[in-house]
C-alpha cells in the first residue's frame, strides 16, 4: 500500500487578522508544509514552540483552514473546516489532546464519555453500547469497573487512556496525537506509548504524532518531519534523521537532548554560535539567526532549497548535504 | 550522617503535611540529606513525590495549607525552621536563592527587568545606591549571557523570550552571591534547545562562583548532565541517594531502576524486563515501604516494615532491605499478589 | 506550547473524588460552619411558610377589623393589628408567598434567558458575541431602579410587567456571569473533541457546556432571588409594584410609615421578615457556592 492515507500538500497557514474591532496583522505561522501519512504508519512532527506542528495538526483535524494549499484524505480534498465535513470523515480522523485534565468532560462518567461517539457514529444503544464500552476499556488496559467513574477519580495516565479509548470508539483510520505523553510522568509515558503501538498493530490505525521530544520519536515513528518556526526543514526515517548529514537545526536539536547518561557530551559541547540579530525575511530560512553554518545574505532572503537525499530522506538547506556531512560530527552513536 | 564537617545545608528528619479536604495528608516523610559546598544535588521524583515541598522547606517557607511536622534545616549554623520571619527575610534572596519553574510568573510584569534586579541588590544592602545597583545589574546580565545588557535593562518581562526571562531570574537569584541556589524545574517550561543553553550557563556559573545547588526535576536526562549527586524521592520519602554516575550505572532501589528504564532514549530502544507498573495511590499507602504495592520484588514483609535510608557502601544509601539480593540477582521478579495493574 | 510536567500542575494527577452532585452538595452543606446551617434553616422556614402559610394563618389578611386597630402584639394577634385592624401576623405570613412567588418568577426568568444567551454567546465567540456584549455593556450602565420606574409608569404596574422589567435587568447580569463561566468551558479540549465529532452546536452546548456551568447557574439563581426580593420590595414600597391590599412586605412597610412612632410593630414585622429572608438567602448562596466548589481552587505542586 503505497498511496497515502493523508496528504498535506504545500500548505500555508496564517493566524490572526480578523476581529470586529481590531485588525491584527496576519502572521504566517506555517509556510509551504508538505507531508504524507500512509496506512498503519506513524508519522511524527517534531518541533519546539512556535514550530507550527500543532497548527498543522489542527488543520488536518479541520479546526483551521490553510490560507493556501490542500489537504487530502484517501485522495479526497478535505481542506474545509470541520463544520463542513462529512460524518464519515469526522469518524475517520480522530484527535487525542495533550492535557488529560482538560480533554474529558469532568461531569460525565467514563461510560458516557466513551458511549457518546458510539451513539453518534454508530447509533449504538443499551446493552450493545455497554458491551462495546467494556471492550474499549479492555483495549486500553483499564478494568471494566472504571466505566462508572468520573475523570477526577482517575490519574493522568488513566485519563489519557480513556481519551485514547474515546478515539478508538470511532474506529478511525487516522488518529492525531497531539503531545499526548508530554504532560505525563515518565513512567506513565512508556506505558502509553506501548499501548499506542499495540493498537496500531492490531487495528492498523495511522498516527500523526505531534511532539517536541526526539527521544520519544526515535522508536515509535516510521517517518519524522522536523519543523522550525513554520517550515519543515528535514524529513526522513528516524535512522536517517538521527545520522549525518543533519539539517543544521536537527543537529542542534539532537545535541540539546539531555540523555540520562552522565558521560554524555551535552555540557562539553561549547555553543559556538553567535546569534545574528538580523531577522530573516518571511521567504528566508527561519533558522538563519541561530544557524552555525548560515550564509549571510542568502539564507535570510531565500527559501532553503529542497535536497533529496534518498527515497525517504530530504532536507531543506542552502548548504549541500555533502558539505554538511563533512562539517558535522555524529551526535547519536 | 554527613561526610563533610560543614555542609552548606543539612536537612534532618523533615516531615511536612498538607491540609487537604478537611484532613492532614503527609507529603514529606522523614527526609534527611545534606549538600556540600560547591556540590549540586539533584532531587528527582515524579508527581506526588514531595520534592517541591522539600525544596521550599529549605527556605523555611510554609506554603498555605501546609505544616512542618518535624525536622531541622541547618544552614550556616542555624536551624532555619526555628528562625523568625525577619531573620529569614534577610537570608532569602541573599544567602539562599531560588530559581522557580515558570519564569514569566516569577518576574513582576509591570516593572522593568533591570529595576527588579536593582531592587534586590538594594534590599539586601549589596548596592548602596541606584548607580551602583545599575552597574552591578549590567554585570550580572552580562554574566548570564543576556545580549546588550543596557538595552535589556529597560525591557519589560513580556518583551523577553522564555529563555531570556529565565536568565533574568537567574541573575536575580545570583545577585547577592548566595551560598545555596535552589532550582525548581527551571527548564521544564522551556524549549529543549533553550534548556540546553540554560544548563550550560548554570554549569559555567557554578564553576565560576562555587555555590551549592539543589536541582529539583523529574527529568533524569537533565539530572545526569548537571548533578554531582542525586537523591530520588517517592511518595514523600527518600528512597536512594548516590553519586550521579553510580546511580545511572547501578541503580539499587526498585523504583530507581524502573524510573531510569522508563526514560525514552535516543541511543537505545525502550523495553527490557524492568518496568514501572501501576501508579501512586496516596490513599492506599502501606505503613511499610510506600513503593511496595508497585514493586516487582516485593516481599510481604515490605508492606509492614518501614524502610529507612541506610548506607549501602558510602556514599550511597538505599531505603530497601532487599537491595543486595536484587542487585546480585538472588531475588528476581516476585509473584506479588498485591498491587494494581 | 510550553511543556509542563504533570507533577508541577495540580494534585489532580493523583485520583480524586467525583464532581459535585446535588446529593453530595447536601452532605457538604451539612458539614458547613454554624452560620451557614442557621441560614439554611431560616430559609427553609421561609419556604415552608410560603407553601403552607395561608392554610394556618389565623386571620384573613385583608379582613378589616379582625381586631381593634393599633393593637400591640398579644396572644391573639402575635404581631398586633394595623391601622385598619388587620392582623399583621397573618398579613406577613400571606405576604411570604407573594414575595417569594414574585422573586422566584423574576429571578427564574432572568436566569433562563440570561444563562441561555450567555452560553450561546460564549460558544459563538465571534462578531455576534462582540457586538452583543457591547450592547449589554451599554445597557448595564442604566440604573435599574430609575428605568424600572419609568417603564412601570408608562406601561402600568401589573405583575407581569413588573416581573419582566426586573427580569430584564437581572438577565443582563446573569448573562455576563454565565458567559464568563461558559468561556472557560468552551475553550477546553473536551468541547473541541465534541466539535470534532461533528456534533451540532446545540448538542455541544447542551451536553458539554451546560453541565459544567450548572453550578454557576444555581448560585446565580439563588443570588438573584435575594436581589429580586429587595428590588420588588423597593418597587412596591415606592408604589410601583404590588397594589393594596396585597400583603407584599415592601408595600406594608410603606403603608406603615405614618404610624412608626405610635405603632412600630406595623413597620417592624414586615421589615424583620424581609431582612431575615434576604440575609438567609444571601448566606445560603454563599453556602452552596462553597459546597459546589466555586470557592477559590487551590493549585499545588507536591
Amino acid at each position: 500500500m503505497t498511496e497515502a492515507l493523508l496528504e498535506v500538500d504545500n500548505i500555508d497557514i496564517t493566524y490572526g487578522g480578523r476581529s470586529l474591532f481590531r485588525r491584527r496583522p496576519a502572521l504566517p505561522t506555517v509556510q509551504g508544509a508538505s507531508l504524507s501519512v500512509r496506512r498503519s504508519e506513524t508519522v511524527a512532527l517534531v518541533g519546539e514552540s512556535g514550530s507550527g506542528k500543532t497548527t498543522i495538526a489542527r488543520v488536518v483535524a479541520g479546526l483551521h483552514r490553510p490560507s493556501r494549499g490542500h489537504v487530502r484524505f484517501e485522495g479526497v480534498d478535505i481542506t474545509n473546516l470541520v463544520g463542513d465535513r462529512s460524518r464519515s470523515l469526522h469518524r475517520q480522523i480522530q484527535y487525542v489532546f495533550q492535557n488529560p485534565d482538560a480533554s474529558l468532560n469532568p461531569r460525565r462518567r467514563v461510560s458516557q464519555i466513551l458511549g457518546r461517539p458510539l451513539e453518534h457514529f454508530f447509533e449504538m444503544r443499551g446493552a450493545d453500547r455497554a458491551r462495546r464500552v467494556e471492550e474499549l476499556l479492555a483495549a486500553v488496559h483499564l478494568p471494566p469497573g472504571y466505566a462508572s467513574r468520573f475523570p477526577t477519580q482517575l490519574s493522568g495516565g488513566e485519563r489519557q487512556r480513556v481519551a485514547i479509548a474515546r478515539a478508538l470508539a470511532a474506529k478511525p483510520k487516522l488518529i492525531v496525537c497531539d503531545e499526548v505523553v508530554s504532560a505525563l510522568d515518565v513512567s506513565v509515558q512508556a506505558n502509553i506509548l506501548t499501548l499506542l503501538a499495540e493498537v496500531q498493530a492490531s487495528e492498523g490505525i495511522a498516527y500523526l504524532f505531534i511532539t517536541h521530544d526526539l527521544a520519544v520519536v526515535r522508536w515509535i515513528a516510521h517517518h519524522v518531519y522536523v519543523l522550525y518556526l513554520g517550515r519543515i526543514l528535514e524529513g526522513g526515517t528516524p535512522a536517517e534523521i538521527f545520522a549525518p548529514p543533519y539539517q543544521p537545526y536537527t543537529a542542534m536539536l539532537l545535541e540539546s537532548v539531555p540523555e540520562p547518561d552522565p558521560s554524555g557530551p551535552l555540557l562539553r559541547a561549547e555553543d559556538p554560535t553567535t546569534e545574528s540579530s538580523v531577522p530573516p525575511q518571511p521567504e528566508g530560512c527561519p533558522f538563519t539567526p541561530r544557524c552555525p553554518h548560515r550564509l549571510d545574505q542568502i539564507c535570510e532572503r531565500e527559501p532553503p532549497p529542497h535536497q533529496r537525499l534518498g527515497d525517504t530522506h530530504e532536507i531543506w538547506c542552502q548548504i549541500p548535504a555533502g558539505e554538511l556531512a563533512r562539517r558535522q560530527s555524529v551526535v547519536v552513536s | 550522617m554527613t561526610n563533610s564537617p560543614s555542609p552548606v545545608v543539612a536537612v534532618t528528619n523533615l516531615s511536612v503535611d498538607y491540609h487537604e479536604r478537611r484532613r492532614w495528608v503527609n507529603v514529606v516523610k522523614n527526609v534527611s540529606f545534606w549538600i556540600e559546598p560547591g556540590e549540586t544535588l539533584g532531587l528527582a521524583g515524579e508527581s506526588g513525590s514531595g520534592k517541591t515541598t522539600t525544596a521550599y522547606s529549605l527556605f523555611a517557607y510554609r506554603r498555605p495549607g501546609s505544616r512542618i511536622q518535624s525536622g531541622t534545616v541547618e544552614f550556616e549554623g542555624e536551624d532555619l525552621l526555628a528562625l523568625d520571619e525577619g531573620r529569614l527575610r534577610r537570608l532569602r534572596g541573599s544567602r539562599i536563592s531560588m530559581v522557580p519553574q515558570n519564569p514569566s510568573s516569577s518576574l513582576t510584569p509591570s516593572m522593568r527587568v533591570g529595576h527588579q534586579v536593582v531592587e534586590v541588590l538594594e534590599a539586601h544592602g549589596v548596592a548602596s545606591n541606584k548607580r551602583e545597583g545599575e552597574t552591578r545589574t549590567f554585570e550580572l546580565f552580562d554574566e548570564v549571557g543576556l545580549p546588550q545588557p543596557r538595552a535589556m535593562f529597560q525591557r519589560y518581562p513580556h518583551q523577553l523570550s522564555g529563555g531570556q526571562q529565565q536568565r533574568v531570574v537567574i541573575a536575580l537569584a545570583l545577585a547577592c552571591r548566595p551560598t545555596l541556589l535552589v532550582l525548581d524545574e527551571p527548564t521544564t517550561a522551556l524549549d529543549v534547545t533553550t534548556q540546553a543553553r540554560i544548563l550550560r550557563l548554570l554549569a559555567r556559573l557554578r564553576e565560576e562562583h562555587g555555590m551549592a545547588m539543589l536541582y529539583v526535576t523529574h527529568n533524569l536526562g537533565v539530572l545526569a548532565q548537571i548533578c554531582d549527586r542525586v537523591a530520588v524521592m517517592y511518595a514523600g520519602e527518600l528512597v536512594e541517594t548516590a553519586p550521579t554516575a553510580e546511580l545511572f550505572a547501578h541503580p539499587r532501589h526498585p523504583y530507581t531502576r524502573g524510573l531510569i528504564a522508563a526514560v525514552p532514549r535516543l541511543k537505545e530502544p525502550p523495553g527490557g524486563e524492568v518496568q514501572l507498573r501501576g501508579l501512586l495511590r496516596r490513599d492506599e499507602l502501606p505503613p511499610g515501604c510506600r513503593f511496595a504495592p508497585r514493586c516487582d520484588f516485593a516481599d510481604p514483609k515490605c508492606f509492614t516494615l518501614p524502610q529507612k535510608l541506610t548506607p549501602a557502601g558510602d556514599p550511597y544509601a538505599v531505603a530497601c532491605w532487599l537491595w543486595e539480593d536484587i542487585a546480585s540477582g538472588r531475588r528476581t521478579v516476585a509473584e506479588s499478589s498485591a498491587g494494581a495493574a | 506550547m510550553t511543556h509542563q510536567a504533570a507533577d508541577s500542575t495540580t494534585v489532580l494527577s493523583v485520583p480524586g473524588r467525583a464532581p459535585g452532585s446535588v446529593r453530595r452538595s447536601w452532605e457538604t452543606i451539612r458539614d458547613l460552619p454554624a452560620p451557614y446551617l442557621l441560614a439554611t434553616a431560616v430559609l427553609a422556614i421561609h419556604l415552608l411558610v410560603a407553601l403552607t402559610g395561608p392554610l394556618w394563618a389565623p386571620f384573613d389578611p385583608v379582613k378589616l377589623s379582625a381586631g381593634p386597630p393599633f393593637t400591640s402584639p398579644s396572644p391573639d394577634h402575635l404581631f398586633g393589628t394595623d391601622n385598619f385592624g388587620r392582623d399583621v401576623f397573618s398579613r406577613v405570613v400571606h405576604g411570604e408567598r407573594v414575595v417569594l412567588l414574585l422573586a422566584f418568577s423574576a429571578s427564574g426568568l432572568a436566569v433562563l434567558v440570561g444563562a441561555s444567551l450567555g452560553v450561546i454567546l460564549a460558544y459563538l465567540r465571534n462578531w455576534v458575541d462582540e457586538s452583543a456584549m457591547r450592547v449589554v455593556d451599554l445597557l448595564l450602565t442604566i440604573p435599574p431602579l430609575i428605568l424600572s420606574l419609568l417603564l412601570l409608569s408608562a406601561l402600568g404596574s401589573g405583575y407581569v410587567i413588573m416581573i419582566s422589567t426586573v427580569a430584564f435587568f437581572f438577565a443582563l447580569r446573569v448573562l455576563t456571569v454565565i458567559r464568563a463561566a461558559a468561556l472557560n468551558v468552551v475553550t477546553e479540549d473536551f468541547v473541541t473533541a465534541a466539535r470534532l465529532r461533528g456534533e451540532s452546536a446545540w448538542s455541544v452546548a447542551r451536553r458539554e457546556v451546560l453541565p459544567n456551568v450548572m453550578s454557576t447557574v444555581l448560585v446565580e439563581f439563588s443570588l438573584r432571588t435575594g436581589y429580586a426580593v429587595l428590588f420588588i420590595g423597593g418597587l412596591s414600597f415606592l408604589g410601583f409594584g404590588a397594589a393594596p391590599p396585597t400583603p407584599e412586605w415592601g408595600l406594608m412597610i410603606s403603608e406603615a410609615r405614618p404610624y412608626v412612632t405610635n405603632a412600630p410593630w406595623i413597620v417592624l414585622a414586615p421589615s424583620l421578615a424581609l431582612a431575615s429572608l434576604v440575609v438567609s438567602l444571601s448566606l445560603f448562596t454563599e453556602a452552596i457556592s462553597e459546597a459546589l466548589g466555586l470557592g477559590s481552587s487551590r493549585v499545588r505542586d507536591v
